[in-house]
C-alpha cells in the first residue's frame, strides 16, 4: 500500500501544496516575517521531504495511469510519470530544496519571508503536477495554478515596479492558457482522447485536409500559447520584465524550472497530442522554429544591450529556453535529446547564475534588488566563491566543453543539419547567439577577476564570508552545470530511449 | 584490450588539473609550499611522459564522456610532442618561481597554467576531432588567465581580443566539426581519410574544411586571426609567454595538420589556400619583427612568421600528396619541434632580462647580454637556430621544407607561383636574419648603462642548468641531422600520412641544401645593412645605437577594422533589429498595459476600510475578520464546496 503510495505521482504533488498551505498558517509578525524561530526549519523539513518523495516515485513508478477524479464523461485529473516526467522530477528535486536554503539566508533582510515560502513550496508540487499530468485538462489545470502560485513570489516586495510587473506577467500568462484551452477545446473535439498518447491522438487517416487545415492552426496558436510561459516570442515581453522584480531565490526558479513548465506543455502537445508525424514538415513546423530562431537572436542580442544585470539574465532566458523550443521542433531523435540535455542543463547554469547576482546584490548593493553589469569591478577579489561559480554556469550556458550546455547544444547542432536550410539557418544562429552569450556574460566575469593593477585589494580577514547557506547551493548547482556535461554520455542514452518511444 | 598502461594517458590529462587544484590549496597557506608542489606535478607529469614512451599503440576510450564519448591514443608523432610539452612546462615552471617571486596572484597563475597543461596533453592526445575540440576549447579558455596575468592595461587588452577570437573561431570549428560529423559519419582521425572518400557534396565538405580550419589557424596564428598573438605573447609573464609560443598554437598546427593530411590530402584548392595563407603569415610576421622595438614582441611576431613557415610545410605535405611527401612531412614535424624549443630558450632569456631590469624595450636593455656567458649562448644557440643556420636545429626543418617546394616546382601546373612561393620563402627568411641581428646588436653589441651593468647574478643555478639543458638540445638536434633529427622526422610519418616505406635520403651538407639556407642569411645580412640599421635604427648623443618605433599605429588589422566590427557595428545593426523585433512583437500589449498601469494601486495604508462594509479601524482582528468582504466570500465558497462534494460523492 505504501509502496503504492510513492509509485504514484499524488505524493510528489499534494505533499508540498498541503504542506504550502500549513506554512501559511504559522504566525508572523507585522512585517510578515515568522514569528517562531523553527518555522524556517520546518519549511526546509517540508522541503527535503518533498524531494525525497520526488526522488521515491521516480525510482519506484510503474508509469501506471493514476486518476485522482472524474470532472465529466471522459475527462479526469490524471497523473503518469514517464520518462520527461522523471526529468523533470529530479531537476525540481535538486534544484527546489537548493534554492530554498539559499532563500533562507537571501530573505533575511527581504520579508515578508512567511507569504514567500509557503508559495515557493507550494509552487514545487505544482510543478510536479504539471510534470506528471496525464492528460491535457490536467495540464492545463496545473499550468493555470503554476501562474497563480507563482504571483505572490514575483511581486513578493510589493514595490510599485513588482507590481507592475505581476500585472503584466499574469496577463500574458492569461492570453497564453486561454490560447492553450481553446486548443484544448479542438483536440477533444478531433482526437480520440485528450490523454497524452505517445505519437499524438490524432487518428491521421480519418481526418480530411479541412480539419487538418484546422487542427494546424489550432496547434500552432495552442503552442504560442504555452510559449508564453517558455518566453517564446511573441509572448516573451513579460519575462524580461517580471524576473528582475522578484526576489532573486524566486527568479532563479522563474527562470531555471518554471519556464521549462511551459516548455514541458509544448512538448506534451507537440509529441503526445499533435504528433511528430502530423507536424513534420508543415508550416507549423516551420513558422515555429522562425519564431524560435527569431527569439534566440533577439534575446541573446537584449541582454547584449542591457546593462541591468538580473535583466540581463532575464533575457538570457528568453533566448536559452528558446533553445529547448527550436530543438523540440525539429522533431528528430537528436533534436530531442538535444532538447532535454538543454532542459537539463540550462536549469542548473542559470539558478547557479542568479543565486550568483544574488550574491552579489546582499552583500554589495543592501536593500537594492538589482544592480548594473559594469558595477562589478573586482568583485570576485571580494566573493571568489561567488563569482567562480558565475563563471562556471556562464561557460554551461555559452556551451563551451566540457559543460552540460555544450553537449547539448551539439545534440541541437546534430539534429538542425538534417533538416535541409532552415536547419543550417539554426545551426548559425545557435552559434550567433552562444557568441552573444558569451559577450554579455564574460566581460563580467573578467572585470570581477581582473580589475586591474590599480585595484586596491582589501586584507584576507575583512572579506565577506559566504554563508554556508549560500555557498552550498552555489557549489552544488555549478558542479551540476559541469557534471551534466561530463556525463552527458549515460543522460543522452536515457533520452534516446525516450525518443525512440515517442518518433 | 586494455592495458594498464592505457590509464596513463587519462593521468596525463588529469594529473595537471587536479594538480593544479592541490597547489591553490597549498597556496593559502604557505607559497614556498605551493611552488614546490606546482615543481612536483609538472615533474611527475614529464615522469609519466617517459615511462609510456616504450609503449606502442596505446589508446583509451572512455564511452559516454562529454556526450560522444572522450578517445585517446598515442602514436610517434604524439610522443615527441607529449614529450616537448611535458618537458617544457616543467622547464617553466621551475623557472616561474624565481621569475615570479614578487608577483601578486601567483597561486592563480599556478592553478591555470598547470590545467592548461592537461588540456593540451588532451588535444595532442586526442584520437578523434571531437575529443580535440573538447581539450582545445578547455585550453583557450584556461590559457586566458596566462595572457592576463599581469593585469596592466594591455595585458586586460591583449587577453580580451584573445578570447575573443578564441571564441568566435572556436564556434565556427564547432559548427565545422557538426557539419563534419554528419557527412562523415565520424570524427574519428584515423577513419576519416577512408570516410572522407564516400562523401559526395564537395561544397559542403570545403565549407565544413574549412570551418574547422578557423579555430585552429587563430591558435596558430594565421593570418588574419594573427591579430592577437603579438600583443598576447608580449603582455603574458615570459615563463608563459613561452608557452603560448612554444606549445599553444602548435595545438592549433595539430588540428590544421588533422584536416590536410587526413581530408584534403591531395587537393590542390587546400593546398594552395594554405600556401597563400602561410606566405602572407612568414612574411607579415617577420616584417613585424623587425619594426618591432620590444624584445618580446619581436620574439612574438616572429613566432608568428615561423608559424608561417610550418603552414608552408603543411601545404606543400598536403600538395605532395601521401605517395610524394616524405620531405615535407619530416620537415613541418622538425620545424614545429625546432620552433618549440627555440622559442622556449628565447623566451626564458627574455624572462632573465625581465626580471633583472623590470624592462623589455630594446632601447632601455642595450648590451645587457655582455659578460653573461649562459645567456648568451642560450640565446645564440636559439637565434642562430632561428636564423637557420647550419649545425643548429632550425637548419634542417627549413631545407627540408625548402627542398618540399623545390621538389613541387617541378611536377606543378603552375610553376611560376611556386617559384615566387619559394623566393617569399627565402625572403622571409632574411627577414628573420634581420631580426636576429638588431637583436644581437641591441643586446652585446650596444655598450650596456650602468644600471644594467649593474646585473651580474642575473639567475640561480636550477635555472642555469635548465637553461643550459635546453639550449644543448637545440645543438644537439643540429649537429646530428641523420642520427637524432631524421629520426625525430620520420616519428611524424603515419600522423602526417605519409605511406611510403623508405625514406629520401638528404645530404643536409650538399651544395644544393646550403644554398637555400646560404641565400637567406646572405640577403639577410644584406637587407640588415642596407635597411634596417640605417633607417630602423640611430645613434643616439653617446654613438650607441638606438631602435626606431617606424611602424604606423595606425597600420593595425585589430584597430582599423575587427574591434571596430565587433564591437561597434554589428552590435549596432543586431541591437536595432532585436529592438525592432521586439517592439513589434510585444508593443501593442503592453501600451495597452501601460494606459493600465497608470491607474492608482490602492494601499492598505491609504484605505483600511477597503473590503469591510463599514468603518472597523477601531477594533482588533479577531473581531474584524467577520465582518470582512473576504470572509463572506469564503463561507459562501465553503458552502459551495459542500454542496459539490455532497453531489460529487
Amino acid at each position: 500500500m505504501i509502496a503504492k503510495l510513492l509509485s504514484s505521482s499524488l505524493l510528489p504533488v499534494l505533499f508540498p501544496i498541503i504542506s504550502g498551505v500549513a506554512i501559511l498558517l504559522r504566525p508572523v509578525n507585522e512585517n510578515g516575517d515568522f514569528i517562531h524561530d523553527d518555522s524556517h526549519f520546518y519549511v526546509g523539513a517540508m522541503t527535503f521531504i518533498s524531494a525525497l518523495l520526488n526522488f521515491a516515485a521516480v525510482y519506484l513508478t510503474k508509469s501506471e495511469l493514476f486518476i485522482l477524479c472524474r470532472i465529466t464523461g471522459d475527462l479526469n485529473i490524471a497523473f503518469k510519470i514517464d520518462g520527461i516526467s522523471k526529468l523533470f522530477m529530479i531537476l525540481l528535486a535538486v534544484i527546489w530544496p537548493l534554492v530554498t536554503l539559499y532563500a533562507f539566508e537571501y530573505l533575511h533582510r527581504r520579508p515578508p519571508t512567511g507569504r514567500f515560502f509557503a508559495f515557493f513550496l507550494a509552487t514545487f508540487g505544482i510543478l510536479n503536477g504539471v510534470a506528471c499530468a496525464a492528460n491535457f485538462l490536467t495540464l492545463y489545470l496545473f499550468y493555470e495554478l503554476m501562474t497563480f502560485m507563482t504571483l505572490p513570489l514575483v511581486m513578493h516586495s510589493q514595490q510599485r515596479e513588482a507590481i507592475r510587473g505581476t500585472v503584466k506577467y499574469l496577463l500574458y500568462s492569461l492570453i497564453g492558457a486561454a490560447l492553450a484551452l481553446g486548443g484544448f477545446c479542438f483536440f477533444h473535439v478531433y482526437g480520440v482522447s485528450t490523454e497524452f498518447t505517445a505519437g499524438g491522438v490524432l487518428n491521421l487517416k480519418e481526418l480530411t485536409q479541412h480539419d487538418k487545415d484546422i487542427l494546424l492552426a489550432v496547434t500552432f496558436l495552442t503552442l504560442l500559447g504555452f510559449g508564453a510561459k517558455a518566453g517564446l516570442m511573441p509572448l516573451h515581453s513579460w519575462l524580461p520584465t517580471a524576473h528582475p522584480v522578484a526576489p532573486t531565490p524566486a527568479s532563479a526558479v522563474l527562470s531555471g524550472l518554471i519556464t521549462k513548465g511551459g516548455v514541458i506543455a509544448m512538448l506534451r502537445v507537440i509529441y503526445f497530442i499533435a504528433g511528430a508525424e502530423f507536424l513534420r514538415g508543415t508550416w507549423v513546423q516551420k513558422a515555429l522554429i522562425a519564431l524560435s530562431l527569431l527569439t534566440i537572436f533577439t534575446g541573446s542580442m537584449m541582454a547584449y544591450a542591457e546593462k541591468h544585470l538580473k535583466k540581463r539574465i532575464a533575457w538570457s532566458s528568453v533566448s536559452q529556453v528558446s533553445y529547448v523550443i527550436f530543438a523540440l521542433m525539429l522533431l528528430t531523435p537528436d533534436g530531442f535529446v538535444g532538447a532535454l540535455l538543454q532542459i537539463a542543463a540550462h536549469a542548473m547554469a542559470k539558478s547557479c547564475l542568479f543565486l550568483s547576482a544574488g550574491v552579489v546584490i546582499y552583500f554589495t548593493f543592501q536593500g537594492a534588488n538589482y544592480h548594473y553589469a559594469d558595477q562589478l569591478q573586482g568583485i570576485g577579489k571580494e566573493l571568489p566563491i561567488t563569482m567562480s561559480c558565475f563563471a562556471v554556469a556562464s561557460i554551461s550556458l555559452i556551451g563551451l566543453p566540457p559543460s552540460g550546455g555544450f553537449v547539448a547544444k551539439w545534440f541541437m547542432g546534430e539534429g538542425a543539419l538534417g533538416l535541409g536550410t532552415l536547419g543550417y539557418v539554426g545551426v548559425a544562429v545557435l552559434m550567433i547567439s552562444a557568441l552573444l552569450t558569451a559577450g554579455y556574460l564574460l566581460p563580467i566575469v573578467a572585470d570581477a577577476f581582473f580589475p586591474g593593477e590599480d585595484y586596491e585589494y582589501n586584507d584576507e580577514a575583512s572579506l565577506t564570508r559566504l554563508p554556508v547557506k549560500m555557498k552550498l547551493p552555489l557549489l552544488l548547482l555549478s558542479a551540476g552545470a559541469i557534471l551534466s556535461g561530463i556525463f552527458a554520455g549515460w543522460l543522452a542514452k536515457f533520452f534516446e530511449s525516450i525518443a525512440a518511444g515517442i518518433l | 584490450m586494455l592495458h594498464k598502461a592505457d590509464f596513463v594517458l587519462l593521468f596525463l590529462v588529469i594529473w595537471p588539473m587536479a594538480g593544479g587544484l592541490m597547489s591553490y590549496m597549498a597556496g593559502k597557506t604557505n607559497k614556498t609550499f605551493r611552488d614546490y608542489i606546482a615543481w612536483t606535478v609538472s615533474l611527475i607529469e614529464l615522469a609519466a611522459v617517459l615511462a609510456i614512451l616504450r609503449y606502442d599503440n596505446l589508446s583509451l576510450s572512455l564511452n559516454g564522456i562529454c556526450g560522444l564519448g572522450l578517445n585517446f591514443t598515442l602514436d610517434n608523432f604524439r610522443k615527441i610532442y607529449i614529450l616537448i610539452i611535458a618537458y617544457m612546462w616543467a622547464e617553466t615552471t621551475v623557472f616561474s618561481r624565481e621569475y615570479l617571486a614578487h608577483h601578486h596572484n601567483r597561486n592563480r597563475y599556478y592553478l591555470f597554467v598547470l590545467m592548461t597543461l592537461g588540456a593540451i596533453m588532451g588535444v595532442f592526445l586526442s584520437a578523434d576531432l571531437y575529443t580535440c575540440f573538447v581539450f582545445f576549447e578547455m585550453m583557450s579558455l584556461v590559457s586566458y588567465v596566462m595572457v592576463v596575468q599581469e593585469e596592466n592595461q594591455a595585458a586586460i587588452f591583449a587577453a580580451q581580443t584573445y578570447i575573443a577570437i578564441a571564441i568566435i573561431t572556436g564556434l565556427m570549428t564547432l559548427t565545422g566539426l557538426m557539419i563534419l560529423n554528419n557527412l562523415a559519419g565520424t570524427l574519428e582521425i584515423d577513419k576519416l581519410i577512408v570516410s572522407i572518400k564516400n562523401v559526395n557534396n564537395t561544397r559542403l565538405l570545403y565549407v565544413a574544411g574549412l570551418l574547422i580550419f578557423m579555430g585552429f589557424a587563430a591558435k596558430a596564428a594565421i593570418f588574419p586571426f594573427h591579430v592577437w598573438l603579438p600583443t598576447a605573447h608580449t603582455a603574458a609573464p615570459a615563463p608563459a609567454s613561452a608557452l603560448l609560443s612554444g606549445l599553444l598554437t602548435k595545438a592549433g598546427m595539430f588540428g590544421i595538420i588533422v584536416i590536410s593530411s587526413k581530408i584534403f590530402i591531395n587537393n590542390l584548392h587546400w593546398g594552395i589556400f594554405l600556401l597563400i595563407l602561410a606566405l602572407i603569415t612568414m612574411f607579415l610576421g617577420a616584417l613585424l619583427a623587425v619594426f618591432a622595438v620590444n624584445i618580446k614582441r619581436v620574439l612574438a611576431c616572429s613566432s608568428m612568421s615561423q608559424l608561417g613557415f610550418i603552414l608552408t610545410g603543411i601545404a606543400m605535405l598536403c600538395l605532395l600528396g601521401e605517395n610524394h611527401n616524405d620531405l615535407a612531412v619530416r620537415g613541418t614535424v622538425l620545424y614545429m619541434v625546432g620552433h618549440s624549443l627555440i622559442k622556449l630558450v628565447l623566451f626564458l632569456d627574455a624572462g632573465i632580462i625581465h626580471m633583472n631590469t623590470h624592462k623589455l624595450e630594446l632601447n632601455e636593455i642595450r648590451g645587457f647580454g655582455r659578460g653573461k656567458k649562459i645567456f648568451a649562448f642560450a640565446f645564440m644557440c636559439g637565434a642562430l637556430g632561428l636564423m637557420g643556420m647550419p649545425l643548429l636545429n632550425g637548419y634542417i626543418g627549413k631545407t627540408l621544407i625548402h627542398e618540399a617546394i623545390v621538389e613541387y616546382i617541378a611536377i606543378a601546373d603552375e610553376p611560376l607561383f611556386f617559384k615566387f612561393a619559394e623566393w617569399t620563402f627565402l625572403i622571409s627568411g632574411a627577414f628573420t636574419t634581420c631580426y636576429v641581428l638588431k637583436l644581437y646588436v641591441m643586446l652585446f653589441a650596444a655598450k650596456p648603462s650602468a644600471e644594467i651593468a649593474a646585473c651580474k647574478k642575473y639567475i640561480n643555478f636550477i635555472n642555469k642548468i635548465f637553461l643550459l639543458a635546453s639550449s644543448l638540445i637545440l645543438l644537439a638536434i643540429g649537429c646530428s641531422p641523420y642520427k637524432l633529427a631524421d629520426k625525430i622526422g620520420f616519428l611524424g610519418s603515419s600522423f602526417m600520412n605519409n605511406t611510403l616505406t623508405h625514406h629520401h635520403a638528404v645530404n643536409y651538407f650538399s651544395f644544393e641544401s646550403l644554398e637555400g639556407a646560404g641565400i637567406s642569411i646572405g640577403l639577410g645580412l644584406v637587407i640588415f645593412f642596407i635597411f634596417v640599421r640605417p633607417m630602423l635604427m640611430a645613434e643616439d648623443e653617446t654613438g650607441e645605437p638606438v631602435c626606431l618605433d617606424l611602424w604606423p599605429k595606425r597600420l593595425n588589422l585589430e584597430f582599423l577594422i575587427f574591434r571596430p566590427l565587433i564591437n561597434k557595428i554589428l552590435p549596432f545593426i543586431g541591437a536595432l533589429f532585436a529592438r525592432v523585433t521586439d517592439l513589434i512583437l510585444s508593443g501593442p500589449i503592453d501600451l495597452i498595459l501601460s494606459r493600465a498601469g497608470r491607474q492608482r494601486f490602492i494601499k492598505l495604508q491609504e484605505d483600511k476600510d477597503f473590503g469591510f462594509y463599514h468603518d472597523q479601524s477601531e477594533q482588533s482582528f479577531k473581531t474584524l475578520l467577520p465582518s470582512s468582504l473576504a470572509y463572506s466570500l469564503m463561507t459562501f465558497a465553503l458552502g459551495l464546496l459542500f454542496v459539490f462534494a455532497y453531489l460529487v460523492l
